[in-house]
């Protein structure tokens, strides 16, 4: 019925949480304070952003969707437990990726030592460089393009391509006819994607001297105080980020409508023997090798070299765990808020998507006016640390509200509307059969949702960096302290207990993802 | 009928979404105690209207009443869970986390009162031993069964079924139908059935509604409206239909199947006869058609003719002529319906 409910308060409310900083952003920005920044700087750091964006979307979409090509069409030794392991690269921060390459690449380093002394060799790549944080950074997020390519090769069912072959197309023509302009809108939204982690990302490319907009925002608010000038480089980071949620919103409307997921029948994949076996295999270990077992098991030689400190780190992990389980936790509330009015109030839910796309960084800088007022306005009615930690939540809330949005949204959908219906003539109100029907039915949806805003929440660096309290230190927080002080065996420990807390649950939703088939309701919870 | 017997009296309701009308000032009643079918093609808005009663849409027009209560006007409407309807959905609607005994009890109050009556009910529709089965687990027949129940439990004034067999196939589909009239009849409900099959329709209701175009276009009892339609879509909606063209002169419709008395202006009309109401004669007898098609359709033969002018169908039981077969037609002028162009 029209008008104003309950969910539908609670779903603007929820909105008006995820925008209120992107508003912060553009009022920030606008203000009449203080903000030197030279064009020229501006420029450069645009110009590089664009440059390693452009660099990590072109490797991702190579790496993403010819794994994602292998594992699906494709049988040869191991198939199965690459289908979820190469998504495993998802659970290590990109910072922990740096530090491991830039160590082990290092002239003084072991490997570059030993490369002198016995091949005679004095070669190695330069990893504190705009290409060496493209490499590092096109490792921890070609997941995102596998994940996505994967799902739509798995989706389009064999039948578009026995189709085409009973339509005179010989197996490389289907492909290329049919199955490649099928795949073109999940490459697209599995760069976006990449894409949009690479603007995000602060530590691996502060680690590895690149100076981008996202280093330029946090440079500016800790070096110079200057929250004006944090806006103003944030600013043309929201449009990059308005530009690729359109991009990855829009590559949606090609995908299978639920009338062909009931047609489906899966893909048989075509056997590769022998030698093109072995490649098929030597090409998965190697990306799965660089993208997670070198640089966590480099971390991890150098880190047994010291003793670390472990009293800073278990209250680090105790800080990680406890703002991980209260971000998710109230990511989801909010998501689903916003979920259950999603279908009637779809640019709401959209608009509220932004944040997704938005870095943390930016998000904290929005965040950072309105504190300021609370913090100078309301002495003394909280405790500074009581709000930074809610700041800090609510930053996580609403750069992650998409992120739950999407699978609490997806299993609000095995909700069907006379299901809704039948429980109002039962005698329920509409809230009354969210709670007693929609919600129940997608707990398991939402257990999701919460993994995977914990996984981000845990990784999280430049938000947590500028809103946390003073001396609440996460994991990736002493992560950051250790490696700014060339101290890479200590932060290595942080790094390698961050891997810890987020691979169980990676492992649990890549296995869940990709146990799922097109039709599956999901697995009854 | 005084209106204090009508159960559900709609009066002149329209809803209309974005610039499409849904309904068109619909009149409607359903007498207490009686099955109403309301039955039309598909998009004309009887599902709708369904959806108004229950409250699940607003009206724009006209006023819902419920037992003796306006239950919605334009400015008003209560809202479902207070309006003592109970609905059966297409699709059954069963909620897939909760036990049969459970989706049963959904509506009720009291566990003592909703042990007893879902126990009860479920007796009644002999689905007590899936009592703790989930819905995923049953035939369409018995989830069927589970929603008739559900929707029975709270001993609503007024039960409205939408499409209630569409999901269900042939033998399955006769055997439930059966069930549903019973148990229905037995526990003395009113209630509106809305489908868009003739057969179920008539069937089913004591009285019934055609519905065009978002409007109610006729009422009356099956046998009325099947045999006496108003309009060649009233005549459609209740069965196949051969239509020829046909002319008024002085209250009297002239077609080549025959003549018939009709109140209506002279000039241009259709007249309308069934396919089980053409009779076959010898060659020399009747309308001349020659066999264009013969197709056997289990109890009867569909066997397409041509005249000079016209094409007709007829349902012929036992011996059909063959394809290329000239034969003659007759008619009984009972049987046939003269309706307004």
């Amino acid at each position: 019925m029209r008008g104003l409910t309950v969910l539908r308060l609670l779903a603007f409310l929820a909105a008006a949480v995820a925008i209120a900083p992107l508003i912060g952003v553009v009022a920030a920005a606008f203000g009449d304070g203080r903000a030197d920044i030279a064009a020229a700087d501006l420029v450069r750091y645009a110009l590089t952003s664009m440059a390693l964006a452009f660099l990590v979307g072109l490797s991702t979409a190579v790496l993403g969707s010819v794994s994602a090509w292998l594992v699906v069409m494709h049988s040869f030794p191991g198939r199965n437990i690459f289908a979820w392991a190469l998504a495993l690269p998802l659970a290590a921060p990109a910072f922990a990726v740096a530090y491991a390459y830039a160590d082990l690449f290092d002239v003084a380093g072991e490997l570059r030592t030993w490369m002198r002394a016995v091949p005679g060799l004095d070669w190695g790549p330069q990893m504190r460089s705009l290409p060496g944080a493209a490499f590092v950074l096109s490792l921890a997020f070609y997941p995102y393009v596998y994940l996505t390519v994967r799902a739509a090769l798995v989706n389009q069912s064999s039948q578009a391509i026995e189709a085409a072959r009973s339509l005179g197309c010989s197996p490389t023509q289907a492909l290329v006819r049919v199955a490649l302009p099928l795949l073109r809108p999940a490459l697209a939204a599995g760069v976006a994607l990449a894409v949009m982690e690479t603007l995000a990302d602060y530590g691996a490319v502060q680690f590895l001297s690149v100076q981008t907009l996202t280093t330029g925002v946090v440079r500016s608010w800790f070096v110079y105080g200057s929250l004006e000038a944090a806006a103003r480089l944030a600013l043309p980071l929201l449009g990059a980020a308005a530009l690729l949620l359109w991009i990855e919103r829009l590559s949606r409307k090609g995908r299978t409508d639920e009338a062909a997921r009931a047609r489906w029948r899966p893909i048989q994949p075509t056997p590769l023997e022998g030698g093109r076996g072995l490649l098929a295999l030597a090409f998965c270990i190697g990306l799965l090798t660089l993208g997670l077992f070198l640089p966590a098991g480099w971390l991890a030689i150098k880190a047994l070299d010291i003793s670390p400190d472990w009293p800073r780190l278990v209250r680090a992990a105790s800080h990680s765990l406890g703002l991980g389980l209260g971000g998710a936790i109230a990511t989801v509330i909010l998501a689903t808020c916003l979920a259950l009015s999603a279908e009637r109030m779809p640019f709401t839910a959209r608009i509220s998507s932004l944040g997704y796309a938005t870095p943390g960084a930016v998000m904290a800088i929005g965040l950072l006016a309105p504190a300021s007022l609370l913090w100078q306005n309301v002495p003394g009615a909280v405790s500074g640390l009581g709000v930074g930690l809610l700041l800090l939540i609510y930053a996580y809330a609403a750069r992650l509200m998409a992120a739950a949005l999407e699978p609490v949204e997806a299993g609000l959908t095995r909700v069907t509307p006379s299901m809704v219906s039948a429980a109002r003539t039962l005698g329920r109100s509409e809230t009354g059969a969210a709670l007693a029907v929609r919600l129940p039915i997608a707990s398991g949806a939402m257990l999701t949702a919460v993994l995977v805003v914990f996984i981000d929440v845990v990784k999280e660096l430049p938000a947590t960096l500028i809103l946390r309290p003073f001396n609440v230190d996460t994991l990736a927080v002493i992560a950051d302290n250790y490696a700014r002080d060339e101290r890479l065996p200590n932060a290595g420990w942080p790094s390698l207990m961050i891997l810890a807390l987020t691979l169980p649950a990676v492992i649990w939703l890549t296995r869940k993802i990709t146990a799922s088939r097109p039709g599956d309701l999901n697995g009854r919870h | 009928m005084a209106d204090t017997d009508a159960m559900v009296l709609v009066t002149g309701v329209s809803r209309v979404f974005g610039r499409r009308i849904a309904i068109d000032r619909a009149d409607l009643t359903l007498m207490r105690g009686r099955i109403l079918g309301l039955l039309g093609a598909s998009g004309s808005g009887k599902s709708t209207l369904l959806r108004t009663i229950a409250g699940l849409e607003s009206i724009d027009a006209g006023t819902i009443a419920i037992d003796g209560r306006v239950v919605s006007t334009p400015g008003l409407a209560l809202a479902p869970e207070n309006r003592r309807v109970g609905m059966v959905f297409q699709d059954f609607a069963l909620f897939p986390h909760l036990t049969v005994a459970q989706n049963v009890g959904f509506g009720l109050k009291g566990r003592a009162d909703r042990d007893a009556v879902v126990g009860r009910l479920l007796e009644r529709l002999r689905i007590v031993d899936q009592s703790q089965a989930f819905p995923h687990t049953l035939s369409g027949g018995e989830q069927q069964r589970v929603a008739l129940a559900r929707a029975l439990a709270r001993d609503p004034a007024v039960i409205l079924l939408d499409e209630p067999f569409s999901s269900l196939d042939g033998s399955l589909r006769g055997e439930v139908r059966e069930d549903l009239m019973e148990t229905l009849r037995e526990t003395g409900t009113s209630a509106i059935v809305v489908t868009h099959d003739a057969e179920d329709a008539m069937i089913m209701a004591e009285d019934l509604a055609l519905m065009d175009g978002g409007r109610v276009i006729q009422t009356g009892t099956p046998r009325d409206l099947y045999n006496n339609p108003t309009s060649v879509a009233a005549a459609r909606l209740l069965g196949p239909l051969n239509l020829v063209e046909a002319r008024v002169h002085q209250g009297v419709a002239t077609s080549v199947l025959g003549q018939k008395s009709a109140i209506l202006p002279d000039g241009p009309v259709r007249m309308g006869i069934r396919p089980t109401d053409l009779r076959l004669t010898g060659p020399a007898q009747g309308l001349q058609a020659r066999v264009a098609s013969v197709s056997f359709a289990g109890g009867y033969c569909v066997v397409r003719v041509k005249t000079d002018t016209v094409a007709l169908s007829l349902h012929l039981p036992g011996e059909a002529p063959r394809t290329g077969d000239v034969v003659g037609l007759t008619v009984d002028p009972a049987r046939l319906m003269v309706l307004p162009d």
